[in-house]
């Protein structure tokens, strides 16, 4: 509760101190609005506002959740077959040095408009930070489990089930964590490039128009879609993987 | 303990043992007998090899021998304990009897009792120190009644303090009633551990490593913490020391 108390101060003051500034340089709005002019606008417009944020949220999450799914199955794939990860995943690597955005034009191009184009976009953002990391997690096996495994006998699926996938766990949740920030990234991108709904293309309007309070909302907006979704990550991880990062 | 060494009664022998590596030669004929109720220790220098032979002797490697394992019979105890740190004390000791067929299992309270972790049941393995998580490895290897437990510097990464704490459990452990197993392999690179653990030290040469000498360790008194500065012992490890170097 202190702590909690301590953040909130900061963050009371600074916009205290933001609030004043404004007020007495006589800033324009359209260059910095004030926070209660921000916080006004969300009120007033928030029916809006949500409008918007739901759709980027569902891009985001979609994307995240589908981006996932394929990073986990390759890396299944990879840890169980050595000759198809090392003839594959020098092509992956390179295809992730591209910027998601200099692909962004195209996907849109395939797949339009709508929704479709920008869970694409978000997948393909999420889908390597997730390969990566549990291709990683699903390898890291020190000797000793696999004599001790070994010497069980253990077969194949109660290796998996019992070794592999929990000693991988903590690297796809790292996995997440870094996909979570790029998800919302992607999401965003593909609303500036082509969309006729979301936060980017809120963002990008009321920048065209000139209404500073809008975009900062929905900056605000696309901040709080990352927290929740991490949050909800972060807690996750800290149900499932209890025991922590074996070093 | 001296009673129950019964030394005729042999529990398996190893005969012309031999491993190379790419054509380096690692392990040369490597030729000795177990018995009911012994613990030989393999002492060497680090990198000679011996753990490649135990991995041969419990299945886990292949050599160029005609030695077969007989699968079920050998328990594991690795250097560093591989325990799950998702899984509890119980969760492990189940584990282990799960994937072997057999039964007459021992219970798990038994078992913990045993390696006195009564009490540790439902404690996962990362929240128990180092000491306890090395019990809790040789209690996993008991659990499915093994004839031959084969240990790789179990102790190596415990302070000395616990080390000696546990050298000593396990051999009240080995002399245990609930106690399935009959001998005891035992890989070091301490020479006191050795002298004081075993019945036989089997000492490896290096590069390639065959056996130099093979010396049978007898006390007069208890092995207990009061034997480790007594005369007998002192004279042991400078007869190992003497061969080892």
């Amino acid at each position: 509760m202190k702590k909690f108390l301590k953040e909130f101060s900061v963050l009371a003051s600074f916009f205290l101190i933001w609030e004043m500034a404004v007020r007495l340089l006589d800033v324009p709005t359209f260059i910095l609005p004030t926070p209660t002019e921000i916080f006004l606008e969300i009120y007033e417009n928030f029916y809006l506002l949500m409008n918007h944020t739901s759709i980027t949220f569902l891009e985001t999450f979609m994307g995240l959740i589908i981006g996932a799914f394929f990073g986990l199955l390759i890396a299944l794939i990879f840890a169980y077959d050595k000759r198809i990860k090392d003839s594959i995943y020098p092509y992956f690597v390179t295809i992730k040095t591209i910027p998601i955005i200099a692909l962004t034009p195209l996907i849109i191009l395939w797949f339009g408009h709508g929704l479709v184009s920008k869970i694409v976009i978000v997948s393909l953002a999420c889908f390597f930070p997730i390969l990566v990391n549990a291709t990683k997690g699903f390898l890291t096996i020190t000797e000793s489990h696999r004599d001790l495994f070994r010497s069980l006998q253990v077969s194949k699926l109660g290796t998996f089930v019992h070794l592999r996938l929990p000693s991988a766990l903590p690297y796809i949740f790292t996995g997440l964590k870094i996909s979570v920030t790029l998800a919302v990234l992607g999401a965003i991108v593909g609303e500036f490039v082509g969309s006729d709904k979301g936060l980017g293309y809120l963002m990008v309007l009321s920048s065209t128009y000139l209404e500073t309070p809008t975009l900062f909302a929905a900056i605000i907006m696309t901040a709080m879609i990352g927290l929740i979704l991490y949050l909800i990550v972060n807690y996750l991880e800290r149900k499932i993987v209890f025991w922590g990062r074996e070093e | 303990m001296a009673s129950k060494i019964n030394l005729n009664k042999k529990l398996f022998s190893v005969r012309d043992l031999s491993k190379n590596y790419d054509g380096l030669k690692v392990l040369e004929n490597i030729h000795f007998d177990v018995c009911e109720g012994e613990i030989i220790s393999i002492l060497g220098p680090s990198g000679c090899g011996k753990t490649t032979l135990l991995k041969i002797i419990g299945n886990l490697l292949e050599g160029s021998s005609n030695f077969k394992a007989l699968s079920n019979i050998f328990g594991f105890v690795f250097q560093t304990p591989a325990l799950l740190p998702w899984k509890t004390a119980e969760q492990h000791l189940n584990f282990c009897k799960k994937f072997n067929r057999g039964n007459n299992f021992l219970s798990n309270n038994r078992i913990l009792d045993l390696i006195g972790l009564k009490g540790f049941k439902d404690y996962y393995s990362c929240q128990i120190s180092g000491g306890m998580q090395q019990r809790l490895a040789i209690g996993m290897a008991l659990s499915h009644n093994p004839e031959v437990l084969l240990m790789d510097e179990p102790f190596s990464s415990l302070d000395e303090i616990t080390r000696q704490k546990l050298q000593e459990e396990l051999l009240r452990i080995f002399s245990h009633k609930d106690n399935t197993s009959k001998a005891i392999l035992y890989v070091t690179h301490s020479i006191e551990e050795a002298v004081f653990l075993s019945n036989k030290i089997i000492i490896l040469g290096n590069k390639p490593a065959k056996i130099k000498k093979v010396i049978n360790i007898e006390f007069n008194k208890p092995r207990n913490n009061l034997l480790r500065s007594s005369k007998e012992f002192f004279d042991y490890l400078a007869q190992v020391r003497r061969l080892v170097e």
